[in-house]
């Protein structure tokens, strides 16, 4: 597997913003290896996107340590049924197309084709924007990973906005 | 900034560190551009505050989204109103009502979440990409 920056520099331009915010994890689990044909799994969505269904609440962009709250996305929802609230990244092309960050349309089209076996009836969504690792490691991370696993989900596509 | 960074800062007492905090927080990464968002908004609360100051003469709160005399007022740290309770009329009274009744928590949160409101109100909203 590979184990390398793809953007050699970026953690540096990171820790000039954000200094100290990055830090190494000794205790990390290692991946669980896919066994199952894809066609055949149940795939869950998780996001640092802040898309959120419209009406709720929307995530706290302006507290200074963050939002340690996730919601549920039905898997079924349409683009239009979304909001996204987050400031930490420009969400203007998001805003307009809102695959581009949260890819449910094609998710849902490889699901009709049979690529993909079956989506689990939610994914999920939080705001990558929190400045205490272990607060989030011990509520929105086990939050999600608990929900995950009661919903069956054989794969969990993650990923960053 | 790492929570651990920031502890670290108030405990030296560190002015600038923090302010940095803010500031980088304020402008997506970018502590120039956050110390401008702050000046933002302080010229806009003065800019909204200019023709409304208080007088002898009662002044309703204006803004919709703020709870009316047949609203509750949301309490996080005491009992909500009851039917005995006169329920804020003016801005004043709703701000005094607001300040001494909140933990100093909320209102720190409050205080960052009305940053946002203003900024929004310039109509200058360096926030999403577009600017």
């Amino acid at each position: 597997m590979r184990n390398e920056q793809l953007r050699p520099g970026l953690w540096q331009v990171v820790n000039d913003r954000y200094p100290g915010s990055m830090i190494t994890k000794s205790d990390a689990v290692p991946l669980a290896r896919f066994e199952k044909p894809l066609s055949e799994a149940r795939l869950t969505f998780v996001s640092t996107s802040g898309v959120q269904p419209k009406g709720t609440l929307p995530f706290d962009v302006a507290h200074p340590i963050g939002d340690y709250t996730f919601r549920r996305v039905p898997s079924g929802s349409s683009p239009e049924d979304l909001e996204i609230h987050q400031l930490k990244y420009p969400t203007d092309g998001a805003m307009r197309d809102l695959n581009v960050v949260y890819p449910i349309t094609r998710l849902q089209e490889l699901v009709a084709e049979g690529t993909i076996g079956g989506l689990t009836d939610n994914f999920y969504s939080f705001i990558g924007y929190n400045m205490d690792p272990g607060l989030f490691e011990a509520t929105v991370a086990e939050d999600i990973a608990a929900a995950v696993e009661e919903e069956g989900a054989d794969i969990a596509l993650a990923s960053p906005a | 900034m790492s929570l651990a960074y920031l502890r670290e800062a108030v405990e030296q007492d560190d002015f600038e560190k923090l302010i940095r905090y803010v500031c980088l927080h304020f402008g997506d990464g970018d502590d120039v551009a956050g110390r401008k968002e702050i000046d933002k908004a302080w010229v806009e609360a003065l800019k909204l505050l200019i023709e409304r100051p208080p007088t002898s003469q009662e002044l309703p709160t204006t803004n919709q989204d703020l709870p009316t005399a047949h609203q509750e007022l949301p309490a996080i740290n005491q009992d909500p109103p009851t039917a005995h309770q006169e329920l804020p009329t003016t801005n004043q009274e709703l701000i005094h009502e607001l300040v001494g009744s909140q933990s100093p928590e909320t209102l720190a949160h409050l205080f960052f979440y009305l940053h946002f409101y203003l900024v929004k109100r310039t109509g200058e909203w360096i926030h999403d990409g577009e600017l």
